[in-house]
């Protein structure tokens, strides 16, 4: 226990610095000095109100927001079993931000209290249905992650629609909608903060319940802890703190996940921090910290004025990122993050199933291709595409389908890229979660090319695809350099990879920010995954890495079926375990590159796509594969064509419809399957 | 999953039997566009914002435009577009010269409009902003003026000279004459005003703001704004000197940050204001100010766009008159 003290000791110890750190810094020239009169009575009063209205009220929305996510995601992430589990992974964030744009979107103006119970109602929305589809209370750790991020993508889909939709009217909520502690004033301290500790104090009187927790749900119950109230109460404080903070300063990213797994990494050394009496106020300093470090270094380096032009959850998440990284390659064991192998076992199908399959899908996936041709801000009909590829249609069409085809291609094919990355890196990995904008790939492949549209006047499309392979690249090789430690761990693969995917995208919204400020709209549509303006330039790259790969993962389909299995299965029959995952992780890096060129940044398509394979033709990859293409072809020329379609002339990134349209499909065979 | 298949089968045949085409033959209307592009004064041949030479064959009638300050100048020199990107919004933001009938002519949000709504409008020019939708565009025969909206450099001159390079395509340059001369009669008139008012402090500051639950984000309107440079030449003093960005002068700043502006007027959009007021009611840095106690906080009137054109222009000059006046 004495180790636990120093522990907590050492971190409050930390927290005190950056405070006065923190403090002494902001757009006038009070610092330290200033302060210190201040503390003896001398200041003018003008110093004093510098103090308590701005500099105070930054300070402890930091303090504020770090505890709540800091302590949230220990809850969550106790509850689930999962190091995986926080408020970004349950969709709590999302559920809170969706709500509070939709709201604000519509022009309604809440007052400041109402709108916590707009974020709350989201958000404890988000956390029931999340709960409800992955089989209530009693459910897997892996079933209820699933949930959440297939949740949490499509919510974050329908809130940046909003701000896409309504830009106008929105124009607030973009540094809002990235988190940043820019108060209007102690207001929203003073009603936040309160509900926080009393909150946290309340998590506390759980600690026990949650130690007993993490030996299982049998082994809990039979030591008389109520499983399921204990998951329902956690639950629901741990979203009442999320929805304060969201409501205090916008989605901070990535500290409820990082602060957490910080102080289980801390265990390691101080094995008595893992007591949840410990462990909970811990994770909540820790966040603190996190929070109030990131932006005092910020605000250091830039200045106190240009650093308002980055939001702070932008910079928590780079600084929550790198920390984990480097914390997750020390640690043997990254945490409670073992899961089973697959979503959910599935009979095997018979021969004829796998051929009616895929027949239907071949025909969906021709239909998808023919209405994406046809559909559009005006719709042709198919002799128009006949007389077109006869190359004898008159100008107006001829440019209509010009413009269409690529874009329809670019679609099909970069939907068949991001499925085969996702089944690849799933086998590779043995986490259904896994995909590449979980490893960081699509996170380096975007922000490669997001640093040459940037810096390049008009970057060519070869450019671009080629600056995304170089960042997709650059991406695996860190992830898997920085998680080989005499072999390779999947479980510290994800975590690592996650860790490098918050910061590329934490890194493409920092310089589309800081490039063109004043361009919101077309950022976004950039992030969230568009076919606008695509170009045949754009599409080649997706096609020869699919002639390339598609034969090779076909190949190589008995080795992915024995690595989905364990570690040794694979050895014991031969196979040279880390040479195969590298060719699969390679080809799930050049896949996912490509189509970051084709089609922006799709992250949803890898996921699903998969799964949905599975729960069709079962494990096998060989049947697998061909299916999760097929599938991903089918998703992302859909949602395109009704993102081209739904709101003509304007339009809607593909990624965004792709999380609409695909979300309730997979949370519906979340559901289907329950236990 | 025979249901299915039959669902797939049954959707594929319809699609396929709508084997028609929509072709129609527009030939015709291109000849005669021709001619009477040539009837009203022949070629013109003009060096847009990116260097590239356009040719007209004549004064273009029929412009399909994709940057609200653009529509403005369009409409100023008495020409209504066929399209306009997001003309609800335009109408909304600004009021300086109103788009009539708006949604038939919407092509798109600005910064990605629909190419087959741009098509669909037939127009003969298509005026886009620098780092738009040039690309996108380039494939077609439609000839493209690209214009620069704003440069932090020189705000009204740049102002100026987009509005008169629009007005060649246009072949309104006596018409544009006219209306720069109005608006520096304008200019002249309000300078007039100001010097006789003599207002108690020349220094002022333009800023919007917005709040959102309970954060805050300042937006000053700094040296080479359109806002903070027609303010100057009417003898003020832009006292927002913070870094600002190369094309708007756009800033950032929090209520600590505006402290700096002590004796100044502080001046803010009329737009969807009363929020982030309201918020700032309970902050003592904002209400112990020298310009709150002093009553120097003054809003711009509603649906004035601070990034627009000469007509906006006059309606800033204005509002700063009735301000100080």
């Amino acid at each position: 226990m004495l180790g636990a003290a120093s522990a907590l000791l050492a971190v409050v110890v930390a927290l005190v610095a950056v405070v006065s750190w923190h403090l002494t810094q902001g757009t006038t020239a009070v610092g330290a000095g200033d302060l210190l009169d201040v503390v003896l009575g001398r200041a003018p009063g003008s110093t004093v109100d510098v103090l308590v209205d701005s500099r105070l009220p930054r300070m402890l929305a930091g303090l504020v927001v770090g505890v709540a996510l800091g302590v949230a995601g220990a809850v969550f992430q106790s509850l689930a079993r999962n190091a995986l589990a926080s408020p970004d992974t349950l969709a709590v964030n999302a559920g809170a931000v969706a709500a509070v744009t939709t709201v604000a979107a519509f022009g309604i103006s809440v007052p400041f209290v109402g709108n916590t119970f707009v974020a709350f109602g989201g958000a404890l929305l988000a956390a029931g249905l999340v709960l409800l589809l992955a089989g209530g209370g009693s459910a897997s750790t892996t079933r209820l992650i699933l949930a959440g991020s297939a949740l949490a993508l499509a919510l974050d889909a329908v809130g940046t629609a909003m701000l896409l939709l309504f830009d106008q009217e929105t124009t607030g909520l973009f540094a809002w909608g990235r988190g940043t502690l820019s108060q209007t004033g102690l207001d929203g301290v003073e009603s936040m903060g309160p509900i926080v500790a009393v909150t946290v104090l309340a998590t506390l009187l759980l600690a026990r319940r949650l130690d007993l927790l993490g030996l299982g749900d049998d082994a809990a119950s039979s030591l008389g802890v109520p499983v399921l109230a204990t998951r329902v109460l956690g639950t629901v404080l741990a979203v009442l703190l999320c929805a304060c903070a969201v409501n205090l300063a916008g989605p901070i990213g990535f500290v409820g996940l990082a602060a957490p797994a910080l102080v289980r990494l801390a265990a390691r050394v101080v094995p008595s921090v893992s007591r949840h009496l410990v462990l909970l106020p811990m994770a909540g300093l820790v966040g603190a910290v996190l929070v109030l470090l990131t932006d005092a270094v910020v605000r250091a380096v830039l200045g106190a004025e240009q650093s308002l032009r980055v939001p702070t959850g932008v910079s928590t998440t780079m600084v929550g990122a790198v920390a984990l990284v480097v914390l997750a390659r020390q640690a043997r064991d990254a945490g409670p993050t073992r899961r089973p192998a697959s979503a959910r076992p599935g009979a095997l199908h018979g021969r004829l199933r796998f051929g009616v399959v895929v027949a239907v899908l071949v025909v969906l996936a021709a239909t998808a291709a023919v209405v994406g041709l046809l559909a559009g801000y005006s719709w042709f009909l198919v002799g128009d595409v006949a007389n077109w590829l006869q190359g004898d249609a008159v100008p107006k069409i001829r440019l209509g389908l010009d413009e269409r085809a690529p874009r329809v291609v670019a679609a099909l094919l970069a939907g068949a890229a991001l499925a085969l990355a996702g089944t690849t890196t799933q086998a590779v990995c043995r986490n259904p979660l896994a995909e590449p904008s979980i490893l960081g790939v699509t996170g380096g492949a975007a922000a490669g090319a997001v640093i040459v549209v940037t810096t390049v006047g008009s970057p060519s499309s070869a450019q671009i695809a080629l600056a995304a392979a170089v960042g997709a690249i650059v991406a695996m090789v860190l992830v898997y350099a920085v998680t080989w430690r005499g072999g390779l761990d999947p479980d510290r693969l994800v975590l690592v990879g996650i860790g490098v995917a918050a910061f590329g995208g934490a890194l493409c919204a920092l310089l589309l920010v800081y490039s063109d400020p004043f361009n919101t709209p077309a950022l976004y549509t950039w992030l969230s995954g568009s076919t606008y303006g695509r170009s045949w330039g754009q599409v080649v790259p997706v096609a020869v890495a699919l002639v390339v790969t598609v034969p090779l993962a076909l190949l190589l389909h008995r080795e992915l079926d024995l690595l989905a299995l364990d570690d040794e299965t694979p050895r014991l029959v031969g196979i040279r375990l880390e040479r195969l995952r590298i060719v699969a992780l390679a080809v799930a890096a050049l896949l996912a590159a490509t189509a970051v060129a084709a089609v922006g940044t799709v992250a949803f398509v890898g996921l699903v796509a998969p799964h949905a394979a599975r729960a069709l033709v079962a494990g096998r990859h060989l049947r697998v594969l061909p299916v999760a293409m097929l599938l991903g072809m089918v998703l992302l020329s859909v949602a395109d064509t009704v993102g081209r379609v739904a709101i003509v002339p304007a339009e809607l990134p593909a990624g965004l419809v792709v999380a609409v349209v695909g979300a309730p499909y997979f949370l519906w065979l979340l559901y289907r399957s329950r236990a | 999953m025979r249901r299915t298949v039959i669902a797939v089968g049954a959707a594929t045949l319809l699609a396929l039997s709508a084997c028609g085409t929509t072709e129609d033959s527009s030939s015709e209307r291109e000849a005669e566009k021709t001619s009477e592009a040539a009837a009203n004064g022949g070629p013109i041949t003009l060096t847009d914002a990116d260097g590239r030479t356009v040719e007209l064959p004549g004064p273009a009638q029929d412009v399909v435009v994709t940057e609200w300050q653009q529509v403005e100048d369009v409409l100023t020199l008495g020409v209504t577009p066929v399209g306009a990107a997001d003309p609800a919004g335009y109408n909304t933001w600004d009021t300086a010269v109103p788009l009539e009938d708006g949604d038939d002519l919407d092509v798109g949000m600005r910064g990605s409009i629909n190419k087959q709504a741009v098509l669909d409008k037939d127009p003969d020019l298509i005026i886009v902003e620098q780092g738009g939708d040039v690309d996108l565009l380039k494939d077609t025969d439609i000839p493209i003026l690209v214009t620069a909206g704003a440069d932090a450099k020189d705000p009204i001159g740049q102002m100026k000279k987009t509005f008169e390079l629009i007005a060649q395509a246009l072949g309104k340059q006596d018409e544009a004459a006219a209306v720069l001369e109005e608006f520096d009669t304008s200019l002249a008139e309000a300078k007039d005003a100001v010097a006789q008012a003599e207002p108690e402090s020349k220094r002022f500051v333009y800023a919007d703001a917005y709040v959102t639950g309970s954060t805050l984000a300042i937006r000053p309107f700094g040296q080479g704004s359109y806002m903070g440079e027609l303010g100057e030449e009417l003898g003020l003093e832009n006292a927002w000197t913070g870094k600002v960005d190369p094309a708007y002068g756009l800033g950032q700043t929090d209520v600590e940050g505006l402290t700096a502006i002590k004796d100044a007027e502080l001046f803010y959009t009329g737009t969807e204001s009363t929020e982030w007021l309201k918020a700032l009611d309970s902050n003592r840095l904002w209400t112990r100010s020298d310009f709150v106690t002093d009553d120097r906080v003054t809003a711009f009137p509603t649906g004035i766009w601070t990034f627009g054109g000469p007509r906006s222009g006059e309606q800033i000059l204005d509002a700063y008159v009735d301000a100080l006046t």
